[in-house]
């Protein structure tokens, strides 16, 4: 393992979510010197579905409540992002680390994929159920892999006191996509780990899909760097 | 017949001395010492059967004056028996895991008890490594790590199941700060607002109709995650308990083993283990905590923290294995909490706080099986002492209870150990009147205490008591560090025990007193250098003594010296008699004389004690001048009505007087006023009388004679002086050799009289006169004086009778 200075983009909906990946967030900064940057992801069709006729909130413990009212939604989401770049910010003076708010302090994870060209991994923060986490999830090829992304997935899982469980894609097609996203959609996972340049997730709409399947925290090395592929390897 | 006539008591009889050369050596050096008590073979005997006897109510109080040697001696005995008792069994508390304000009681054999505690600190220091070393192991982090997984899988398959359907329905599932929202989506992005308003009713509907039906599926399946959860905690539960079953067995099994036919002890660490097993997280904690300190885990020990409190073992009385015999024990301050144990608290968070760990033994405790010995004063000094000692007696065992409790000052919850049985003799040591007193007054004390060991205050003297007394002083000596004594030293301690005894044919069982006047024998003897304590030695340490007491008796005899208290010494006076006292300064007796006078006159038969008439005379002198009056009025004038109006007093004596030992000297000075007759006044008198006129036995006489002595002899002896005694007082003179060196010059006397008439012919030098066959008593003798007297009364009054009150007869 490399001891470069590595630059890590941490991103949250919400600021239990940040925590989840701020767990993580520490786990790399005692293996490397970390840069810190922020970004509080704010899904547009969030603040849109509050007001369709239908909507309730389905809280984590089960309970439903009445469809919330927009503007205390958006009053709700910049208190969250408040609240995100507070912890930032503490984590960052614990750890004596550099950090700065990407994007204005707030995007979509459309908008990510762009945000997070020039850092080195991007951190996406989901916040677990109450289940015990399950092992670290590396995304990876058989034999040509990303030696750096095992490396740091077996010491993450060390770090999380659990394992790591490889999944290789068949191929590249959309089907095989799909089959390793169902596959992680039905896996507990702590931590979902991907290399961008190497692996199946290098768009913004691969990188929703990862995400909405992992429901646990991702992370994306070279998330900036294969921001302008557009053919699918077969 | 005169004073002068009368020799009076040989010198040999004032104080028989004992003479050096009968006891058989020159110095206590030669002697082979007696270092135990002689003279109380009944109080021994009594010990010793109190020591032996199995009875539980059998004990024991021991009675007698101070000074005796009485708590050497029954500790030395007890000593002696306590070692041929088999040792008693050792006694523990431990934890009542179910009721933990119930500590449980446990019966060991001797030596034993500090095997199991060690035992039990062993398991817990050992438990404290190998139950996390267990949980640290593969085998088990393999089963956690499997039924996590199984479990969490449960939960991720039900919520990936719902996300396949919502995605195949075309619904997008959101999350939020608050939850999860669910949307409608149409070719791959959520539906906006403005798009929706636009589709037609049914289509809306079916939107709402499914988004709301999804909302209750994802409902139900976050519901299920408690209920995972809570299966998971169990299954790990299971599976801890069985882990740490497998190694407290074990573990438990090997204390077990030492303690095979202990059913008591098997039963507790059944209850031990499965306490264990179900708290094997404390062992866990601990290691967690292990790696914040200093010392490494092999070094550090579990045991005494106050987590592991709950399996120690609070041994409450332990012996040795090796039979050494049942206890002795002596409780110089026999507080409650001393005597039967007391439960302490500790402050936690502002509460008093407390456990079976805190419970501490009494006297009683360390004595169960031997031989308890108290001072009984000192016991029922103490609060609530003495009720619980005879509770413990009658309940055969030692309930622990706070004075708090008992006296219902505490609310608080504390604890209720099983009460230890109890197997023990108790001594008391005491004085008489303490026996007395509880005898009389408490109901419980004959049925517990059957025994009573008297101790003797003296013992007969005869040559071979003053031989065994010699070699019992030699042994003290030795004992006390002092010089040994010479032959002639031990005689004059003789000499000393006979004056302490108040009689000269016994010697005083005092021993602490003649060994204080040893010890300062020997300081004069160091002083002169001399390597043997001889009679000068004794005779300083004796006079010292009397000196440094003795202010009083001197500012007194000054005071009579000076007139201020008068005492005549020569001379004759009618109604007045030198009476004697003694009186009584922290352990120092001197005696001292007092004016007592008699006046008389016509009256109905009255005698007025002018002491008692103030409140300052006692019931017993009280009883001294009705028995004095009951003596008149059936001797003289029986056949006319008494009618004498006498009075009696005390001179100059203005605290209060007690005891009849002046009766026969007030009945001498009535009999003077009666008859006119004076007293000689160079003699003084002790010795109370009987109805028949009988002179009786006193206390106190060598004071009461050296007394007048020194008044008579600050003056200058005149040769008529003396003392009148009891005859039955003989025996008890032991007096001063300065008094017998004066009746050896013939400068003073002591005369033994048995009778009134004796007495009051010596006094008045007339004869006290006998009724002849006639009934009549010779007219000049006392008595025939005495007689006319009381019959010219009786006519004197029949004669006022028979006038007016102008004095004019009556017709």
């Amino acid at each position: 393992m490399t001891t470069n200075r590595k630059r890590v983009l941490v991103c949250a909906a919400s600021c239990s979510d940040a925590e989840t990946a701020l767990t993580i967030a520490e786990q790399l900064a005692r293996l490397w010197g970390i840069d810190l940057g922020g970004v509080f992801l704010q899904e547009s069709a969030v603040l849109e579905s509050a007001s369709l006729p239908s909507q309730r909130i389905v809280t984590a413990t089960g309970a439903l409540m009445d469809r919330p009212d927009p503007q205390r939604l958006r009053h709700i989401l910049d208190r969250e992002a408040r609240a995100f770049e507070a912890a930032l910010s503490r984590f960052a003076e614990r750890y004596s680390l550099h950090w700065r708010l990407e994007a204005g302090g707030g995007g979509t994870l459309q908008t990510l994929w762009q945000v997070a060209r020039g850092w080195d991994l991007l951190l996406i923060g989901q916040r677990l159920s109450r289940a015990p986490a399950g092992p670290v999830l590396l995304i990876a090829p058989e034999g040509t892999g990303n030696p750096e992304l095992s490396d740091l997935a077996q010491r993450l899982a060390e770090g999380l006191g659990t394992f790591v469980e490889r999944l290789s894609p068949q191929g590249y097609t959309t089907e095989d996509r799909q089959a390793l996203l169902d596959r992680i959609n039905r896996t507990r996972a702590a931590l979902v780990l991907t290399d961008a340049a190497q692996g199946s997730f290098h768009d913004e709409r691969a990188l929703r899909d990862l995400v909405e399947a992992a429901r646990c925290p991702v992370l994306v090395s070279q998330a900036g760097v294969q921001q302008n592929r557009t053919t699918e390897p077969r | 017949m005169a004073i002068t006539d009368h020799a009076g008591l040989p010198p040999e009889a004032l104080r028989p001395t004992c003479d050096p050369a009968t006891l058989g050596f020159a110095s206590t050096r030669e002697l082979d010492g007696v270092d135990q008590l002689i003279g109380q073979d009944r109080a021994m005997d009594a010990i010793r059967l109190a020591a032996g006897v199995r009875h539980a109510d059998f004990n024991l109080f021991v009675q007698g004056s101070s000074g005796m040697g009485r708590r050497r001696a029954v500790m030395e005995l007890l000593r002696e028996q306590a070692g041929q008792r088999p040792t008693p069994c050792d006694w523990v508390y431990v934890n009542n895991f179910e009721a933990p304000h119930k500590p449980r009681a446990l019966k060991l054999a001797p030596g034993r008890a500090l095997e199991f505690k060690s035992a039990m600190e062993e398991l817990v220091d050992d438990l404290a490594i190998e139950i996390p070393a267990m949980f640290d192991s593969e085998d088990y982090q393999a089963q956690r790590r499997a039924l996590e997984q199984e479990y969490g899988q449960r939960q991720e398959t039900a919520m990936a199941e719902f996300a396949e359907r919502a995605k195949s329905e075309n619904v997008a599932v959101m999350r939020t700060p608050m939850g999860y929202m669910l949307a409608p989506i149409r070719n791959g992005e959520v539906v906006k607002p403005e798009v929706y308003e636009k589709l037609p009713q049914a289509e809306r509907e079916e939107i709402d109709a499914k988004i709301a039906r999804l909302q209750e599926e994802l409902a139900k399946v976050l519901q299920q995650a408690p209920k995972i959860e809570r299966e998971l905690r169990r299954r790990l539960e299971d599976l801890h308990r069985g882990m740490a079953e497998r190694v407290v067995r074990d573990q438990v099994q090997e204390v077990a083993a030492l303690f095979p036919d202990h059913e008591g002890i098997q039963a507790y660490l059944d209850e031990a283990r499965q306490d264990m097993i179900a708290n094997a997280a404390l062992f866990l904690e601990l290691a967690a905590q292990a790696g914040q300190n200093p010392f490494p885990e092999a070094v550090r020990k579990a045991h005494p923290l106050p987590v592991f409190q709950r399996y120690a073992v609070n041994v409450m009385v332990s012996h040795q294995a090796d039979g050494t015999g049942a206890p002795l024990e002596a409780e110089d301050l026999p507080t409650l909490d001393r005597l039967t144990g007391r439960i302490e608290h500790v402050s936690e968070m502002g509460a008093l706080v407390t456990n079976f760990t805190l419970i501490k033994p009494g006297a009683l405790h360390r004595a169960n099986g031997g031989y308890l010995v108290l001072d009984a004063r000192r016991l029922l000094s103490e609060p609530m002492a003495w009720p619980a000692l005879k509770q413990c007696l009658q309940s055969g065992s030692i309930p622990i209870t706070s004075m708090a409790e008992r006296l219902s000052l505490m609310s608080t919850v504390s604890l209720q150990p099983d009460p230890i049985p109890l197997d023990v003799r108790v001594v008391l040591i005491g004085d008489r009147m303490l026996y007395a007193l509880l005898s009389m007054l408490d109901p419980d004390f004959p049925d517990l205490f059957k025994l009573q060991a008297d101790f003797e205050d003296d013992m007969e003297q005869d040559d071979e008591s003053r031989r065994l007394y010699a070699r019992m002083i030699a042994a003290r000596a030795k004992r006390d560090g002092t010089r040994p004594l010479t032959a002639a030293g031990v005689a004059r301690v003789l000499d000393e025990a006979a004056r302490a005894a108040g009689s000269n044919r016994k010697l005083s069982l005092r021993i602490d007193m003649l060994s204080d006047l040893m010890r300062e024998a020997d300081f004069y003897a160091a002083q002169a250098s001399r390597d043997e304590i001889g009679v000068e030695e004794l005779d300083r340490a004796v006079a010292e003594r009397e000196r440094r007491a003795s202010r009083v008796r001197d500012r007194l005899q000054e005071a009579v010296e000076r007139g201020t208290i008068l005492i005549d010494t020569d001379g004759a006076k009618v109604g007045q008699v030198n009476g004697l006292a003694v009186s009584m300064l922290g352990g120092f007796a001197f005696g001292h004389p007092s004016r007592i006078t008699a006046r008389v006159r016509m009256g109905s038969g009255e005698f007025i004690d002018i002491e008692r008439e103030v409140e300052l005379g006692g019931p017993l002198h009280s009883k001294g001048v009705l028995i004095l009056a009951g003596y008149l009025t059936s001797t003289y004038a029986l056949d006319v009505p008494f009618s004498l109006r006498a009075s009696l007093v005390f001179e100059q004596t203005y605290s209060g007087v007690d005891g009849d030992s002046a009766s026969s000297t007030e009945l001498y000075a009535l009999l003077s006023a009666l008859s006119g007759l004076p007293i000689d006044q160079g003699l003084a008198v002790t010795g109370s009388v009987n109805q028949e006129g009988e002179v009786q036995a006193i206390g106190g006489v060598n004071e009461k004679i050296e007394g007048f002595f020194e008044t008579c002899r600050r003056r200058g002896l005149t040769g008529r002086q003396g003392v009148l005694i009891p005859q039955s007082n003989v025996q008890h003179l032991m007096l001063k050799t300065e008094v017998v060196e004066a009746v050896v010059r013939g400068k003073f006397r002591v005369i033994p009289v048995s009778t009134i008439d004796e007495g009051i012919a010596l006094l008045t030098g007339r004869e006290a006169g006998a009724r002849d066959p006639d009934g009549n008593f010779p007219p000049d003798s006392v008595n025939g004086l005495v007689e006319a007297r009381l019959r010219a009364f009786a006519e004197a009054r029949r004669a006022f009778g028979k006038t007016d009150g102008n004095g004019e007869q009556t017709k």
